[in-house]
């Protein structure tokens, strides 16, 4: 498979601590990677720096042999873990603003996407739930054909039947050849649907493997063995 | 691209811009129709010119008001659309740092300079009134006379400054609330000192300027308006120019070079 994401050596230091220390790893086209660890291991830095929302103390990252730049985020589409959209905007306006500046973004899906919800397009997001929100930006990330997804924890904080519906969303919606990278703490709800697991602690890679592999080496599941490293 | 970022700036701010601009508006004239065209100049009580005195100051907080919701538009936009939470869906528009700097440069200008023109109109609404004029025409040799040159002049000389005004505000904030992003625990704290830091140089400069020019420590009663504009203005104007470049240079690095979102 070719390789979409390459990073070398890459570093980011907060005053006098490491966030990420010394990653070297590579993301290969169409695969579904978990990016797994414990609150603080750096994940969300990660997924920072390869959007070019932060800058590296050292280190690497290529996507399609390209730094972070607004080529990179043409065929990158990322999930945030926070709520980032403007509150006051209604979320016909929000799909209009995404029309606008992505090529690949798909009005009908996103608008399908809604009505499967029963999410009403006219009103604001200000007016919806945390949930409900945290669906939207789901749909107006999934209704793009990008090559490379970045999930910052896409189902923490919501119901265990929304969770289900965007796990379902996630494979119904993305391109077999695009690659996708979730991060999250709830691994026994993705690890049905990854390919591969990366295991990020203190900042450093401690497992970089298929999930099949882990199953054989370890015999046990991928969440069994996640309590099992990264027990306190 | 630049287009589209600079779209949706001036729609995130419209209904405030009219809203205030529209209070200003309707405030001009009925002060027009209710206080100025009833006043006769010819013959001017002291209860007159207090009331004239009210409707200056009035006025000027009224312009004041309107000119800083409209830094406050262009400002809040720039600190919540790059380095707020919103800042996580625009940098990762398919869009260079440069696009964006421009966008929120160029959306910036067309603010100040709507705000500018309407308060213009503004101003007209309230002089263009007979009574106004016809005094003016009494007294217009001798303002003249003070300041130099025609008023006309004057209404040139200040578009002319305004858009040294224009550049300098703009720095000042986009520079201030850069330089805080620095600073991620206290990021509006110390975008706020960062603004005080830099018009206390720019005051210190300015009296420095006056200072050189025999400006300051003597009321010179004898020299006129355009006397004092052609002696101080160049050089203020000039370093307006160099200052407000520097800043925005540093506006444009930290964008580029030094994001860093939290």
């Amino acid at each position: 498979m070719e390789e979409l994401l390459k990073c070398q050596g890459l570093t980011k230091k907060f005053h006098q601590s490491y966030a990420l220390y010394n990653l070297d790893f590579t993301l290969k086209k169409g695969e579904i990677v978990g990016l797994l660890g414990p609150s603080g291991s750096g994940k969300t830095t990660l997924m920072k720096l390869i959007n070019g929302l932060s800058t590296p103390t050292s280190g690497t990252i290529l996507i399609n042999g390209v730094p972070p730049s607004s080529t990179t985020k043409r065929i990158i589409s990322y999930l945030p873990e926070k709520e980032c959209i403007n509150e006051n905007m209604k979320i016909s306006e929000l799909i209009t603003y995404f029309h606008d500046f992505y090529s690949d973004f798909d009005t009908d899906c996103a608008l399908h996407m809604l009505k499967d919800l029963g999410i009403d397009s006219k009103v604001r997001l200000k007016t919806l739930s945390k949930g409900t929100k945290e669906k939207v930006q789901l749909i107006l990330v999934m209704s793009r054909k990008a090559q490379l997804y970045l999930l910052d924890e896409p189902i923490g904080g919501v119901d265990p039947a929304t969770r289900d519906y965007i796990l379902r969303s996630i494979l119904a919606n993305y391109n077999e050849d695009a690659t996708i990278l979730i991060s999250t703490h709830l691994i026994s709800s993705v690890e049905t649907i990854l390919d591969r697991v990366i295991f990020l602690s203190n900042g450093q890679i401690t497992l970089d493997a298929a999930i099949d592999d882990i199953r054989t080496t370890y015999q046990k599941s991928v969440n069994a063995l996640f309590k099992e490293v990264f027990q306190c | 691209m630049l287009g589209k970022l600079i779209k949706y700036d001036i729609k995130y701010g419209i209904k405030i811009f009219t809203l205030l601009h529209v209070m200003a508006l309707i405030s001009c004239v009925v002060i027009r129709f209710f206080f100025i065209n009833p006043i006769d100049f010819s013959t001017l009580t002291d209860a007159i010119i207090l009331k004239l005195v009210f409707l200056v100051v009035f006025l000027s907080i009224l312009f004041s008001a309107v000119s800083f919701g409209t830094t406050a538009i262009y400002t809040v936009r720039f600190y919540k659309n790059l380095f707020s939470n919103e800042g996580y869906i625009t940098w990762t528009l398919p869009v260079s740092s440069a696009q964006h700097f421009w966008a929120k440069i160029l959306s910036a200008t067309i603010w100040y300079v709507l705000d500018n023109v309407i308060i213009l109109f503004c101003s007209w609404i309230l002089l263009s009134g007979n009574n106004v004029l016809a005094a003016y025409e009494k007294i217009s040799p001798e303002l003249e006379s003070t300041l130099g040159m025609p008023i006309s002049h004057l209404f040139w000389i200040c578009i002319l400054t305004s858009f040294f005004g224009l550049l300098a505000t703009i720095s000042i904030f986009y520079t201030s609330v850069a330089i805080g992003q620095l600073f991620p625990e206290h990021r509006i704290l110390c975008s706020v000192i960062t603004c005080f830091v830099i018009y206390m140089v720019i005051q210190i400069l300015c009296v420095i300027i006056s200072f050189k020019h025999n400006m300051l420590l003597t009321v010179n009663a004898s020299i006129t308006t355009k006397e004092y504009l052609l002696r101080t203005l160049p050089e203020i104007s000039i370093f307006t120019l160099i200052f407000s470049c520097i800043g925005l240079f540093i506006t444009y690095h930290i964008m580029d070079k030094k994001l860093n979102l939290v």
